[in-house]
């Protein structure tokens, strides 16, 4: 049994009060997930257990498990608040939103989800945040183009290892354009859909950076990670994935790091004012 | 300012030339000092088991064995191996034993590794019993609470004045440069330039 659950639970619900008005306003839906679900290979983390004999998936990631349990082609356009299990009983509490399907172009999409996660962080009173974009599609393309090995490439991304690019059997133009990308981080970029999203966004937050991308079998192109200097760990991060055809977006943040962050700014006041 | 976190014993010295090399001087501790502010960096001296664990929650870069990164399955950078470290993790049994992986079902294996050691005879199909020890593997067969141990082989002395044998290689081991992945962003110029610095270093 956890202790100090009680006290956690208020930190935290003070957070998802504030994020909830944000979604409603948004006109997100929220959606409630069951706790459990019959396994299926769609289903990404979570903790595996049997009952019955059958399989089942304890808490898995919330966007494969809504994504598993949509029965008709609409325009979804919601939000959640849950604890995600990642193969062990000890889970984080994540507050996410995804727009899947519907007329908006992606670019669009992608806009109007990064303006809330601004919204959010700045009436949690987080204000010195940073949105990176990245691209997953730059890597394929160069991983394509040269015929490399796929899974040697993404685990060096993944862990952003000079060495294993640095040892591997490739062309030296194609190292030169990994170790390149892997390094590529700036205001603009040669991507248009990317120049276009941090032109409409405008603001100081948004950075291009293909160097630290991860959850390459997980997303389709463009990714988001957004991050604070007076936290170790990301608050979150989301991205782009095709779901029958239709081009989707979504992202989490993570409730245990906008809670932290709420605090330090509460002390950092209550010093202040003394 | 970068903080740095280096492990306390045999790699402490190596990481310490290593970096001297690229003209970054680690003031080392004097008597039990465990931070120690030096020129642009703010040095911290941990145990080996640690040193994964500080960078994944905030410090900025350390220098791990990449047995300990993934036995913690750290969740960090690792953007260079460096030239030193180097040794195996290897499955070891009483030197008067002959057998092999697939014959060790219900064997008890005692080890400082038990994620990596579960995971490697679990791929296997071998189920075994995981004993988690830390310190002083070798006695474990010896007094007989395990069967075999999973250690660190070096030049195989130890286990072979102990009356060991190393039957199996589970994975290559050597030090490793790792990197916080929010000061890979915040702090990507500092932490570039000391990768870049030590990449060069190590080329030529």
């Amino acid at each position: 049994m956890y202790k100090d659950t009680i006290s956690n639970s208020f930190k935290l619900g003070k957070v998802v009060k504030i994020v909830r008005e944000i979604f409603y306003d948004l006109d997100y839906s929220e959606i409630f997930l069951p706790a459990m679900d019959k396994f299926t290979p769609e289903l990404r983390g979570g903790l595996k257990t049997a009952f019955n004999n059958e399989f089942y998936v304890i808490k898995p990631d919330v966007t494969s498990h809504l994504l598993a349990s949509i029965i008709k082609e609409e325009e979804l356009k919601v939000f959640y608040v849950s604890e995600v299990l990642e193969s062990s009983p000890k889970g984080s509490w994540q507050i996410g939103a995804e727009w899947i399907g519907g007329k908006r172009d992606l670019a669009d999409k992608i806009i109007q989800q990064i303006r809330a996660v601004q919204s959010i962080l700045n009436r949690l009173g987080i204000c010195d945040f940073m949105i990176d974009i990245g691209s997953l599609k730059k890597w394929r393309e160069l991983i394509e183009r040269y015929g490399l090995d796929r899974d040697g490439v993404y685990e060096a991304i993944e862990k952003r290892s000079f060495s294993s690019m640095g040892s591997m059997n490739i062309p030296e133009p194609a190292r030169r354009e990994l170790m390149g990308l892997l390094q590529k981080r700036s205001k603009t970029c040669s991507d248009p859909m990317i120049d276009s999203i941090i032109r409409q966004v405008n603001d100081d937050c948004m950075m291009v950076d293909f160097g630290t991308l991860r959850h390459f079998d997980y997303y389709d192109d463009i990714v988001i990670e957004i991050y604070t200097r007076n936290h170790s760990k990301m608050i979150g991060g989301g991205g782009q994935y095709v779901y029958h055809g239709q081009e989707c977006f979504g992202f989490a943040l993570d409730l245990s790091v906008l809670a932290q962050l709420c605090c330090l700014n509460e002390e950092k006041k209550e010093a202040e004012s003394k | 300012m970068i903080n740095f976190v280096l492990p306390k014993g045999r790699l402490m010295n190596k990481a310490a030339m290593l970096l001297d090399k690229i003209g970054v001087q680690v003031k080392e501790p004097q008597d039990r000092e465990l931070i120690v502010r030096g020129e642009g960096f703010s040095w911290i001296f941990s145990r080996v088991f640690d040193v994964p664990v500080f960078v994944e929650n905030g410090i900025d870069m350390g220098i791990s064995g990449s047995d300990v990164i993934d036995e913690l399955s750290a969740d960090v950078f690792v953007p260079l191996e460096l030239p030193f470290g180097q040794c195996r993790l290897s499955v070891i049994v009483p030197a008067e034993k002959t057998i092999r992986i697939d014959q060790m079902t219900n064997y008890r294996i005692a080890t400082k590794f038990p994620n990596i050691t579960r995971h490697f005879f679990s791929n296997a199909g071998i189920d075994v019993n995981v004993i988690k020890l830390h310190g002083s593997m070798e006695l474990a067969p010896k007094i007989g609470i395990a069967d075999a141990i999973v250690d660190i082989v070096d030049s195989g002395n130890t286990i072979r004045a102990n009356g060991l044998k190393e039957i199996h290689k589970i994975t290559d081991v050597g030090a490793r440069l790792i990197v916080n992945r929010v000061s890979q962003k915040t702090k990507f110029e500092e932490i570039n330039d000391l990768v870049e610095r030590l990449a060069g270093m190590m080329k030529s």
